[in-house]
């Protein structure tokens, strides 16, 4: 056991950066085409509504596994330059939280009363800045809450690019138990507590505003 | 012997006395009547009887059991004393008929035949043997109010209770609800009922009581209080509501 | 134009030659998630009652099972049950350990859902059982677990699907659901967009039967909603 510290430490130092730098480019990634994606779906172009919805059904009806399995491996088989292993992760779970974060912009949007834009056309407003000036505003507030419970989802799934391998803190767990088995129980559960630490406060923080919200 | 009796009962929610100090003696057979405004503590009333709600203070007997005796259970209580809601609460996941027999099969022990024919019985008295079958949500609000009495007769308690059984109703059809009480009260049911059919009240109740603030203001035969009103308050709710 | 070029280049005899490989994997992953859905609902069913009971203790122990499942990725679970839990001398086969550790994940998450399905049951119902004489038991099972269930179902839904996604991850820990299979096919093979295209194409089609099931069953048991 007296190996268990030094291996916590080596996790958390050569891991825990890879975990966060995944999650959060990946949101950026989420939230930034979420906003694209819902945004192109109020648009009610026929079209451009079953490309979108297309889209979202694909990356929400696959496995990530899959998709970063096929960002890394696959894309390459196609003619696409290779990429490295972290940027894969961060592609595959963009693009996932991407397809999430257009249902969350969607619904958003979707659920501000017709009568806002409605009135905003009626006072002579374009279609372009209704949308700017009255329905994002309003619909921001609402999307904070799922777009937390996302940003959990997608911390927790990051944890798939150690499959890849990224070097994440599982990666840096299953390294460190190859010379020492005996020590899978105790660096489980010291990474079970860390993602348990940074999710479960995001979590409670996106509860409480949501039951403000209402 | 009264069936139900109640003595100095106290009941507050929080800071709010929703039953300064109620005392009352339903005898058997009895219509009783509690009318009064809204606020007034009625429906907190009815709920102290089935223990749904329990007292801060005072006595309640239903058929000589003792209320607050923790040692009385439940589902004894409960099964002398029968309600029905304003908000009909049947239900829905389940037919006419099943709302009806889950009671008895499950609380009395019948076994399922003669459930289903206790309950036939029991639709077929308040008229909607033909709807057995059917589930709440295909129901009128009337049909549904009658499928509960039949529900909470099915238990045969010796006391009815009735909270505003026909406030959630359309007027046109608050009237075969009402035919089905009246026809209890003929069998000479006891029942408690907490109404604003004033109409009722005065026909078919054999005691009024007139409840204002968490206290009872004046009771005694319907039709003495409704043409001669005693106190202050009496008159000038009776003035609103007639 | 990509599109085109890129498909020219794909060649499916691979996924042809490993069709029984391919099948077999697949009813793993069917079995798998039949058996975690089982599981999760059983975890669900009886964390939501712990939940909603008038035991302090209960809900205590409900909650902190349910919040920490949540909030940790279910790959970790996996290997904890199946790498860690050798540390404590029980060993589980692979099969074993994810669909326990998948049943524990996506039923913590039942267990919110349901929780939030009880609560919208109107109090009413629960009066109404209760003045019956319905014991606090009876009143849970008769009364408002179904009409909890028929309000929970779409969020269950998602959930259950979420489970027959996360069947994937078993591919860390052995040869036996389909992306299992599909890797180790690649890692001989080494050719790999077609295997992950049909993969694709698995999963979609089986969410979609998934998905109109639970449409079925949505619709089936809100015939008579009020």
């Amino acid at each position: 056991m007296s190996d268990f510290w030094p291996a916590l430490r080596d996790v958390i130092v050569y891991g825990l950066p890879n975990t966060i730098i995944m999650s959060v480019a990946a949101m950026a990634i989420a939230v930034g085409g979420g906003f694209v994606l819902g945004v192109l779906r109020a648009l009610r172009n026929k079209v451009l509504d079953a490309l979108v919805i297309a889209y979202v059904e694909i990356l929400r009806g696959i496995p990530v596994l899959i998709l970063m399995f096929f960002v890394f491996f696959g894309l390459p088989q196609l003619g696409f330059n290779a990429v490295g292993n972290l940027q894969s992760a961060i592609i595959a779970l963009g693009l996932w939280g991407a397809a999430n974060g257009a249902e969350i912009v969607r619904g958003a949007i979707f659920s501000i009363d017709k009568g806002q834009t409605e009135a905003g056309l009626a006072l002579g407003l374009n279609w372009l800045t209704v949308m700017t000036t009255i329905v994002l505003p309003q619909a921001s507030r609402r999307m904070i809450p799922p777009f937390m419970s996302l940003f959990t989802a997608v911390v927790e799934t990051s944890s798939l690019a150690a499959l890849i391998p990224v070097r994440d803190v599982l990666e840096s767990v299953r390294i460190k138990t190859e010379s020492e088995p005996s020590l899978w129980m105790p660096l489980l559960i010291a990474v079970l507590f860390i993602y348990f630490f940074i999710n479960y406060p995001i979590s409670l923080a996106s509860q409480r505003l949501e039951k403000r919200l209402a | 012997m009264a069936m139900v009796t109640m003595s100095h009962v106290r009941k507050a929610f929080g800071a709010n006395e929703v039953l300064k100090d109620i005392s009352l003696a339903v005898d058997p057979g009895e219509v009783c009547c509690i009318i009064g405004p809204s606020g007034s503590g009625k429906s907190t009333v009815l709920r102290c009887i089935n223990r749904l709600v329990t007292i801060d203070g005072g006595e309640v007997t239903v058929d000589g059991l003792q209320v607050t005796d923790p040692k009385v259970k439940d589902v004894d209580l409960r099964r002398r004393v029968g309600m029905v809601f304003q908000q009909f609460n049947l239900f829905p996941h389940m037919t006419a008929q099943q709302n009806v027999t889950l009671a008895p099969r499950k609380v009395r022990g019948l076994n399922q035949k003669e459930a289903d024919d206790l309950a036939m019985r029991l639709l077929a008295k308040v008229g909607l043997r033909e709807k057995a079958q059917q589930y709440p949500a295909q129901l009128s609000g009337g049909q549904q109010q009658r499928v509960a009495i039949a529900r909470a007769l099915a238990m045969e308690p010796k006391v009815m209770l009735f909270d505003e059984a026909t406030s959630a109703l359309d007027p046109e059809i608050t009237g075969e609800v009402l035919a089905v009480m009246r026809d209890l009260a003929v069998e000479r049911t006891t029942m408690i009922v907490v109404t604003h059919e004033m109409g009722f009240a005065r026909e078919v109740g054999t005691h009024l009581v007139f409840m204002d603030g968490g206290v009872i203001v004046e009771e005694g035969q319907p039709r003495a209080i409704f043409e001669h009103p005693q106190a202050e308050r009496t008159k000038a709710f009776l003035s609103k509501v007639l | 134009m990509i599109v085109i070029v890129a498909a020219a280049q794909l060649d499916f005899s691979i996924v042809k030659d490993s069709l029984p490989d391919l099948a077999r994997g697949a009813m793993w992953t069917y079995a798998i998630t039949a058996m975690g859905i089982v599981g999760a609902l059983f975890v669900g069913v009886v964390g939501a009652a712990m939940r909603t009971s008038n035991s302090r203790i209960a809900r205590t122990l409900a909650t902190a099972f349910a919040e920490f499942f949540r909030n940790t990725p279910p790959l970790v679970w996996i290997f904890f049950f199946f790498f860690a839990l050798p540390n404590a001398h029980i060993t589980l086969p692979a099969v074993a350990a994810g669909t326990i550790a998948l049943a524990f994940y996506q039923g913590a998450i039942a267990i919110e859902i349901l929780r939030a399905g009880i609560e919208a049951v109107p109090a009413g119902q629960r009066e109404a059982a209760s003045a019956l004489g319905l014991s606090p038991f009876q009143q849970f099972v008769y009364v408002v677990a179904p009409q909890a269930f028929r309000i929970s179902l779409p969020a269950l839904g998602n959930n259950l699907i979420a489970l027959l996604k996360n069947t994937s991850l078993i591919s860390a820990i052995g040869i036996i659901e389909i992306t299992g299979v599909a890797n180790d096919i690649i890692a001989i093979k080494l050719s790999s967009a077609e295997l992950f295209l049909t993969l694709g194409a698995f999963y979609l089609i089986s969410v979609f039967i998934l998905s109109a099931l639970l449409r079925f069953a949505e619709a089936r048991l809100s015939r008579y909603a009020v």
